[in-house]
C-alpha cells in the first residue's frame, strides 16, 4: 500500500517544489487547451452555417484550429525540454540515491499524468466559460446577431482532450527516451558542462547577410500585387533564414570583431559586456531568433487584419455607393434611364422614399499603358494589355456626383487606382489631353481587387463622341476583343438595413420574373423595348455585400487577434524561461565579479544593460523586418482592394506600440524573477 | 612597517528570524608586517572565513577595526569599497573564481580593465607576470581548457597584476593535486621573497609550513601563534602538527 502511493506523492511534491519553473508551463497548457477548444466550439457551432457568410467564419476557424494544434505541440515541447534540462540534476540525484530508471520513469509518468489531466480539465473548463464571451466578440466583429443561451460543444471537448492527451503522451515518451539514454553522472552534472567559446561561423554569417538582404530587396522591389503574392512567401523564408543565421552566427562574428579591437575591448564598459554577450548569444541566439520571428508574425497578422477590417467601410462605400445597383449591357440609348425609372417606380409602390439615384454608361478599354501613354494593344496577351480604363462622359459623371462640371475639349478627368497621376498631360491613342484629377468620388467597379500588374483607372471625357472614338481606337488591332457599352443604375432608399434587404429581394424577384409575384409584376410593368435585356443583368445589394465582407474580414480579424495572442503567449513564455536560465547562470558570475573588485552597482548596471540588449534585440529586429515588409504588404492589401496606405501605416504603428508595451510589461515582470534569482 | 593591523575584531551573526545570535569572531587581534607571509589555521567553524571576508571588505564587522596601512577599511564608504579592494588587495580563492567567458589573459587583466588602465600598460604589466608564473603560452586559452594548477596560477597572476598591498589567499591549495600544490607553494614563497605580503587562510599543514608565521584561530579568537624563526619547513610542519593536536584536544592558551 505504501509503495502504491509513493510515486504519485513524489510526483506531486516535485511539481510543487519546482513551481517557479512549472507554473508558466502549466499556465501555457491551460491556455492552449482553452484556445483550441474555443476555436473548435466556434467552428462546430450550428448557428454559424445558417448565417450569410458563415461559411467564411467556419473555414477560417478550421484553419485556425490546425495552426493552434500544431503550435501547441511545438510550444509545449519547447517548454518541456527546458524544464527537463533544469531538472536533470534532481533526476540524477534520484538515480544516485538508488532509484532505478524505471522508478524515475514511474515518477515522470505520474508527473505527466497529473499535469496532463489537471491542465486539460482546467483548460476545457476555461474554454467552456470563455467560449460564450469570445463567441459574442466574434459575432460582433462579423456583425451576426448574437444567439442567446449557453452551449457546450461536446465533440469539441472530446477533440481537445484527445489532441492534448496525445501531446502529453509524446512529451512523456520523449522524456523517458532521454532518461533511458543518459548516464547517472551525466544526469547529476546536468547543466554544468563547461562553457566552450562559440566558434565563428563566418560562412553562416555571410549566408545570413545575403538571405536577409535578398528578402529585404525582394520586399522593396516588388511592384505589383500579383508579384507580391508570388514572392511574399519566398521573401518570408529568406528573412527567416537570415534572421536565424544572423542571430546565431552573425552576432558572434560581430562580437568577435569587437573583441579583436583591443582599444575598444579593454574598456571598463565594453570588456564585460562584449565577452558576456558572446556567451549569452551562444546560448540564446536560437531562442531570440524565435522570439523575433514570432513577434514579426504577430505584428504582421494583427496589423493587416486590423487594416482590412478598418478599411472595409471605405471599400464598401466605393464598391457599392448605392443600396441597389444594376449592371447591364447598354444596347439602347435610354436603357439606363428606363431601368432607373423602373427602380424608382418599385420604390414608390413600396412606399420607400428614394434618397439618391444615378445612372451612367461606361466603356471598358483594354489598353497598353506606359508612362502616360495610353495605346491600343497590338495583341491580346498579358504583356500588351496592361491597363484597364473605364470611360464615362462628363454628363453622366456630373449626374453621378450631383455637381455641375465642365471640361474643355482637350481636357479629361483622370483617376489612377492606388496612386496619383504624376503629369499634367496624358496621351490617349496619340491625342494629348490636359489632365485634371477627378473632382469627387470615383464611379464604382474600378476599385476592385488589383491582382495583376494592371494600371486601372477612370477617364471622364467631354462627350460621348470622344468616348466612342476612344473605344474604336483602343480595339483597332483586335476588333474581336471589343466590349460593348455597359450601363449602371444605382438607387438608395430610406429605411433600415432589413427593409433594404427586403427591397433588394423584391427587385430581384421582379426583374428575374418570379412567377409567385404575378400580381406585383403586373402592377409595376418591367420596361420593355429595344435594347432592354434582362439576360445580362447583374443586381447587387450594398447591405448583403457588406454582410459578406464583415463575415469574411471580421473572421479574419478575429483569427488574426487570436493567433496573435497565441504567438504573444509563446513569446512571453520563451522570454520568461530565458530569464530564469540566465539568472541561474549569472548568479555565479555575479559573485566572482564582486570578489574581483566590481561594485554591486556596477555589476547590476552591466547585467541590466546586457539583459536589456538581449531582450530588446528581437523586438528591434522585428521592427526592422516590418519596415521592410511594409511596401510588400501594401501591395498585397491592394489585391484585397485596399488602397488606404495611411490607414495601414496607422494600424501597423498602433499594433507595434501596443505590442512593445506588452513586451515592456513582460520584461518588467520577468526581470523581477531574474533579479530575485541573481541576488 | 605594518601593512595590516586587526584590533578587537568582533562579528555576531543574527539568524534570519531574529532570536538566535551566533558569535563568529569574539576578539581578534594581530598585525602583519610588510613582507611577511602569514598563515591562519583553524578548524571548520572557527571563524576563518568570516575573518577573511572582513579583511577583504566583503563583510562588515560588528565591532573593532581593520587598518590597512593605517586606513580603517571598515569605515570606507560603500561606493568606494570596490575600488579600494581592487587597488589594494589581491585575491586567490580555493575554486579559482575565474570567469569562463574570459580567456586567461582577460581574466588576469580584469582588475586593470575595471581600474581603467590603458591597453598598452596592461600588456606591459602582463608580460613579466605571465612569464614569472609560466603561463605565457596559455594566455589565449579558456579556464575550462587548462588544469587546476594552471587555473590557480592564472588567479595568482590576476591577484598580482594590480601590485596590491596585500594578497589574501583562501585555501589556495584546496582544489589542487599534490604536484600543483607544491608548485603553488613554491610560487608563494618566491613572490614573498620578492617582497609581496601574503595572508593565507588554510586547512593544510603543508601549506602553512611554507609561511613565516602561523596563527591559530579557535572559537573566534587568536588562540596561538608560531614564528618560523630558524626552523626548516619540516620542523615547522612538525610544530604546527603538535599545536593543532593541542588546539583540538583543548589545551591551555599560549602553551
Amino acid at each position: 500500500m505504501r509503495k502504491m502511493s509513493f510515486y504519485p506523492k513524489l510526483a506531486v511534491n516535485n511539481i510543487m517544489k519546482n513551481r517557479q519553473l512549472y507554473f508558466p508551463y502549466l499556465l501555457t497548457c491551460v491556455f492552449t487547451v482553452a484556445m483550441f477548444y474555443i476555436v473548435l466550439f466556434i467552428r462546430m457551432n450550428e448557428g454559424l452555417g445558417e448565417m450569410f457568410g458563415g461559411q467564411y467564419v467556419g473555414a477560417y476557424m478550421a484553419f485556425g484550429s490546425v495552426i493552434i494544434g500544431i503550435f501547441s505541440l511545438v510550444i509545449l515541447f519547447y517548454t518541456n525540454s527546458f524544464l527537463m534540462k533544469r531538472r536533470r540534476r534532481e533526476l540524477g540525484l534520484y538515480n544516485i540515491l538508488g532509484m532505478e530508471k524505471r522508478h524515475i520513469a514511474c515518477v515522470l509518468f505520474f508527473e505527466t499524468l497529473f499535469t496532463g489531466v489537471g491542465t486539460i480539465a482546467l483548460g476545457v473548463l476555461t474554454g467552456v466559460v470563455l467560449s460564450k464571451l469570445v463567441y459574442m466578440l466574434l459575432m460582433r466583429l462579423v456583425r451576426f446577431p448574437v444567439p442567446l443561451g449557453m452551449s457546450v460543444s461536446v465533440s469539441g471537448i472530446f477533440a481537445s482532450c484527445g489532441l492534448f492527451a496525445v501531446i502529453f503522451l509524446l512529451i512523456l515518451l520523449y522524456n523517458l527516451w532521454h532518461i533511458r539514454l543518459s548516464k547517472p553522472i551525466e544526469l547529476l552534472r546536468g547543466n554544468q558542462v563547461g562553457q566552450k567559446e562559440p566558434k565563428t561561423k563566418a560562412l553562416l554569417a555571410i549566408l545570413g547577410l545575403i538571405t536577409l538582404a535578398g528578402g529585404y530587396i525582394l520586399a522593396i522591389m516588388v511592384k505589383s500585387p500579383i508579384e507580391a503574392m508570388l514572392w511574399f512567401f519566398i521573401a518570408v523564408i529568406l528573412v527567416i533564414i537570415g534572421t536565424y543565421c544572423l542571430f546565431t552566427a552573425g552576432s558572434i562574428a560581430l562580437l568577435k570583431i569587437l573583441r579583436s579591437n583591443k582599444s575598444y575591448y579593454y574598456k571598463t564598459r565594453h570588456f564585460i559586456s562584449v565577452s558576456s554577450m558572446l556567451h549569452r548569444m551562444k546560448q540564446n541566439a536560437v531562442g531570440l531568433a524565435n522570439i523575433c520571428i514570432l513577434s514579426t508574425m504577430v505584428l504582421v497578422t494583427v496589423s493587416t487584419t486590423v487594416t482590412l477590417y478598418a478599411g472595409m467601410e471605405d471599400f464598401i462605400d466605393t464598391m457599392y455607393p448605392y443600396d441597389i445597383s444594376l449592371n447591364f449591357n447598354e444596347q439602347g440609348e435610354a436603357a439606363a434611364a428606363s431601368y432607373t425609372a423602373y427602380l424608382q417606380e418599385i420604390a414608390a409602390e413600396e412606399g420607400h422614399e428614394v434618397t439618391s439615384v444615378t445612372w451612367y454608361d461606361y466603356w471598358t478599354l483594354a489598353v497598353h499603358y506606359q508612362d502616360g501613354n495610353v495605346m491600343p494593344p497590338m495583341d491580346y496577351d498579358q504583356i500588351q494589355i496592361n491597363g484597364h480604363f473605364l470611360v464615362v462622359t462628363l454628363e453622366d459623371y456630373s449626374r453621378f456626383l450631383g455637381k455641375d462640371l465642365a471640361l474643355a475639349q482637350d481636357e479629361v478627368f483622370l483617376y489612377i487606382a492606388g496612386g496619383e497621376y504624376p503629369a499634367d498631360t496624358i496621351s490617349l491613342f496619340g491625342e494629348s489631353y490636359r489632365v485634371t484629377a477627378c473632382p469627387g468620388k470615383i464611379i464604382p467597379q474600378t476599385q476592385g481587387a488589383r491582382v495583376s500588374d494592371y494600371t486601372s483607372g477612370v477617364i471622364v471625357v467631354p462627350d460621348q463622341e470622344t468616348a466612342e472614338r476612344f473605344c474604336d481606337l483602343a480595339f483597332a488591332n483586335i476588333e474581336s476583343y471589343r466590349s460593348d457599352v455597359k450601363g449602371y443604375a444605382g438607387l438608395s432608399i430610406e429605411g433600415s438595413t432589413e427593409e433594404k434587404k427586403t427591397f433588394y429581394d423584391l427587385v430581384c424577384d421582379l426583374i428575374y420574373g418570379n412567377p409567385d409575384l404575378e400580381e406585383r409584376l403586373q402592377a409595376i410593368p418591367k420596361p420593355e423595348g429595344e435594347g432592354i435585356d434582362y439576360e445580362w443583368m447583374n443586381i447587387q445589394s450594398r447591405q448583403l455585400n457588406a454582410d459578406e465582407c464583415y463575415a469574411m474580414y471580421g473572421a479574419f480579424l478575429f483569427l488574426g487577434i487570436f493567433l496573435g495572442l497565441l504567438f504573444l503567449m509563446a513569446t512571453i513564455l520563451i522570454m520568461y524561461y530565458k530569464q530564469v536560465t540566465e539568472g541561474y547562470d549569472d548568479r555565479a558570475r555575479f559573485e566572482i565579479l564582486q570578489k574581483v573588485g566590481m561594485s554591486p552597482a556596477e555589476v547590476r548596471s552591466s547585467i541590466r544593460s546586457q539583459v536589456l540588449t538581449v531582450f530588446f534585440l528581437p523586438l528591434t529586429a522585428a521592427g526592422v523586418h516590418i519596415c521592410f515588409a511594409f511596401s510588400m504588404i501594401v501591395k498585397i492589401l491592394e489585391a484585397f482592394g485596399l488602397y488606404n496606405i495611411p490607414l495601414f501605416l496607422l494600424s501597423t504603428a498602433a499594433t507595434f506600440a501596443i505590442f512593445a508595451l506588452i513586451y515592456l510589461l513582460v520584461y518588467a515582470l520577468t526581470a523581477r524573477v531574474y533579479y530575485k534569482i541573481v541576488r | 612597517m605594518t601593512v595590516l593591523e586587526v584590533r578587537n575584531l568582533k562579528k555576531v551573526y543574527t539568524t534570519r528570524f531574529g532570536g538566535n545570535k551566533v558569535q563568529a569572531l569574539s576578539d581578534v587581534n594581530f598585525t602583519v608586517e610588510e613582507g611577511e607571509y602569514v598563515s591562519i589555521m583553524g578548524e571548520s567553524g572557527s571563524g576563518k572565513t568570516t575573518l577573511l571576508n572582513i579583511l577583504a571588505a566583503l563583510d562588515k564587522p560588528t565591532g573593532g577595526e581593520v587598518l590597512l596601512r593605517g586606513v580603517d577599511i571598515t569605515t570606507i564608504r560603500e561606493s568606494q569599497i570596490s575600488a579600494f579592494r581592487r587597488d589594494n588587495l589581491g585575491f586567490v580563492f580555493q575554486d579559482f573564481n575565474l570567469l569562463d567567458t574570459f580567456s586567461l589573459q582577460d581574466n588576469i587583466l580584469l582588475p586593470l580593465v575595471l581600474a581603467g588602465v590603458t591597453y598598452g600598460e596592461m600588456s606591459q604589466r602582463l608580460k613579466p607576470i605571465a612569464q614569472r608564473l609560466g603561463i605565457s603560452q596559455l594566455l589565449k586559452k579558456y579556464p575550462y581548457e587548462v588544469s587546476g594548477g594552471e587555473k590557480q596560477r592564472a588567479a595568482v597572476a590576476r591577484a598580482l597584476i594590480t601590485a596590491p598591498q596585500l594578497i589574501l589567499a583562501d585555501e589556495p591549495t584546496g582544489s589542487l593535486d599534490s604536484r600543483a600544490t607544491d608548485a603553488l607553494l613554491r610560487l608563494f614563497e618566491e613572490i614573498n621573497r620578492e617582497g609581496q605580503t601574503i595572508l593565507m587562510v588554510t586547512h593544510s599543514v603543508k601549506a602553512a609550513s611554507h609561511s613565516n608565521r602561523v596563527l591559530f584561530i579557535k572559537d573566534g579568537e587568536v588562540f596561538h601563534q608560531i614564528y618560523r624563526g630558524a626552523l626548516s619547513d619540516d620542523e615547522l610542519y612538525q610544530k604546527i602538527t603538535d599545536t593543532l593536536t593541542i588546539v583540538a584536544t583543548g589545551g591551555d592558551r599560549n602553551a
